[in-house]
């Protein structure tokens, strides 16, 4: 019984730690952790530069994902609709919005390779190649 | 002969961008990208049914810009646009839009926290000034306050400072030296100015909300009249409801230039309020006042509209409007008694 209790008790936790996302990052970027109000101030274009003048590239999941719906009530407490807007506002006021990429992989595959570049994705991935700055529950 | 030949142009163009819209990088609302550029743009198209006058359909706006990031001291963006467009009016008579450059400058980032702006902006007046893209506003008639008394333009260059901290101000001053470049014709606007100068403050409240003050100093062109503005605005979000207001007064001085319409009073001064009350997240109801006194007219406008607003998606926005006037309408932008709807996106 005891077995079954541990065995369901790690496989829960797996599961309750998959369901966050991970802050990835460029290997070119200097940070090794970032926190939450530094990665607002970035997806908020109020940020533009790392510590070493790399440029400050963020990467946005599609507006439909989950990871978006979670990574913006977790980072604005705001709904993807009303951060949508925000950015929208950016765009008019010759700010870029974040870039989109619609798939993990696409986002890892991004933040590999553009210098500065930082994300986000599901936390059951295992990114190779990129710095994890932070993980989001 | 004109007006076909402006649709025809915009056709093209229209034409033009479409592959890039099919293109990877491309995200509606918010445009194409690719590498350190982009390209955007917004659509309006308005049906104004005014009690006294014939209705007409009118492609209000159709603006496309475009922006780069070559590197720190080189980051250019443009927009240009066609505006007040008509396409069908009640009897005949259709009139044709006006292609406008409503911006062209280049942003040097001297820190993370400073840049140097130089070309046609925006001039950081209020919020709305700043951001007035159909798309992104509750609205169809833009009320006077945000718009009339100031020079909305400038083209020189402007020091923008945007601490980290969220408690410091953000700051922008700005300096027009001589008159507007690429000058919109008389039928966009009734007054143009030069010689001008200003700063906008403001503190953020939240990431959507703030406070606001404006100055500005310059000279009116059409009567020689020096003018000083002071400006506040204001939005803020309650759960659902969102209030947001302008207020400006401008005191005018210096003789009037011969011919021009004489000054009839000192000062021109003005108001508005906006409750914006999300019923879902796609429909939203909107209660909107105004008071606007012009220092060249009489009688103040009063102005109150009801507005029912559809958001089918983030970038588009479909609204319907009901205003009414109870004082009296400047004859240029006129705020009217009567209907309009509009449908708006970005693209």
């Amino acid at each position: 019984m005891r077995a079954l209790l541990l065995i369901f008790g790690i496989l829960w936790a797996s599961l309750v730690q998959a369901e966050g996302l991970l802050i990835i990052a460029s290997p070119e970027v200097p940070d090794t952790a970032i926190s939450v109000k530094q990665l607002a101030d970035i997806y908020s274009s109020k940020k533009d530069l790392w510590g070493n003048k790399i440029r400050v590239v963020p990467v946005n999941r599609e507006a439909s994902s989950a990871e978006r719906e979670k990574f913006s009530e977790a980072v604005f407490n705001l709904s993807p609709q009303e951060l949508g807007e925000y950015w929208n506002r950016l765009s008019f006021q010759g700010e870029f919005p974040p870039l989109i990429q619609t798939s993990d992989q696409a986002v890892l595959a991004f933040v590999r390779s553009i210098p500065g570049a930082i994300g986000y994705i599901h936390a059951n991935q295992q990114p190779t190649g990129v710095k994890i700055l932070l993980r989001l529950p | 002969m004109r007006h076909i030949l402006l649709s025809f142009v915009f056709l093209q163009l229209a034409w033009m961008f479409a592959p890039l819209c099919q293109a990877e990088g491309y995200e509606l609302g918010q445009g194409w990208h690719s590498g350190n550029y982009y390209l955007s743009g917004y659509a309006n198209i308005e049906v104004v049914d005014r009690f006294d006058a014939p209705s007409r359909l009118d492609l209000d706006d159709l603006s496309l810009f475009a922006g780069g990031r070559v590197n720190q001291w080189v980051n250019p963006f443009a927009e240009i646009e066609l505006s007040k467009h008509t396409l069908i009016r009640q009897g005949g008579g259709a009139q044709h839009g006006d292609v406008i450059v409503e911006r062209f400058y280049n942003d040097a980032l001297l820190s993370e926290h400073d840049t140097l702006r130089v070309g046609k902006m925006l001039t950081p007046l209020g919020d709305w000034n700043l951001v007035h893209a159909a798309p992104l506003i509750p609205i169809i008639t833009r009320p006077y306050t945000t718009a009339r008394g100031f020079d909305e333009y400038t083209s020189g260059v402007s020091w923008l400072h945007d601490p980290e901290d969220g408690v410091t101000p953000n700051v922008q001053i700005y300096w027009e030296a001589g008159n507007e470049w690429f000058q919109r014709p008389a039928s966009q606007t009734s007054r143009s100015f030069r010689n001008v100068f200003g700063a906008h403050f403001s503190i953020p409240l939240s990431l959507v909300n703030k406070i606001g003050a404006s100055f500005q100093h310059g000279q009116l062109m059409e009567t020689g009249e020096m003018f000083t503005l002071y400006g506040v605005n204001a939005d803020k979000s309650f759960g659902k409801l969102r209030l947001e207001s302008e207020a400006i007064t401008a005191h005018f001085s210096g003789k009037v230039l011969p011919g021009a319409a004489p000054r009839v009073h000192d000062n021109e001064s003005g108001i508005f309020g906006l409750a914006d009350y999300t019923v879902t997240p796609q429909w939203h109801g909107i209660l909107e006042g105004e008071y606007y006194q012009d220092h060249m007219m009489d009688m103040p406008s009063r102005s109150t509209s009801v507005v029912v607003a559809y958001k089918p998606s983030i970038p588009a926005i479909l609204k319907l409007e009901y205003i009414h006037q109870a004082g009296v309408s400047a004859s240029i932008a006129p705020i009217h008694t009567g209907l309009k709807t509009s449908f708006s996106f970005l693209f």
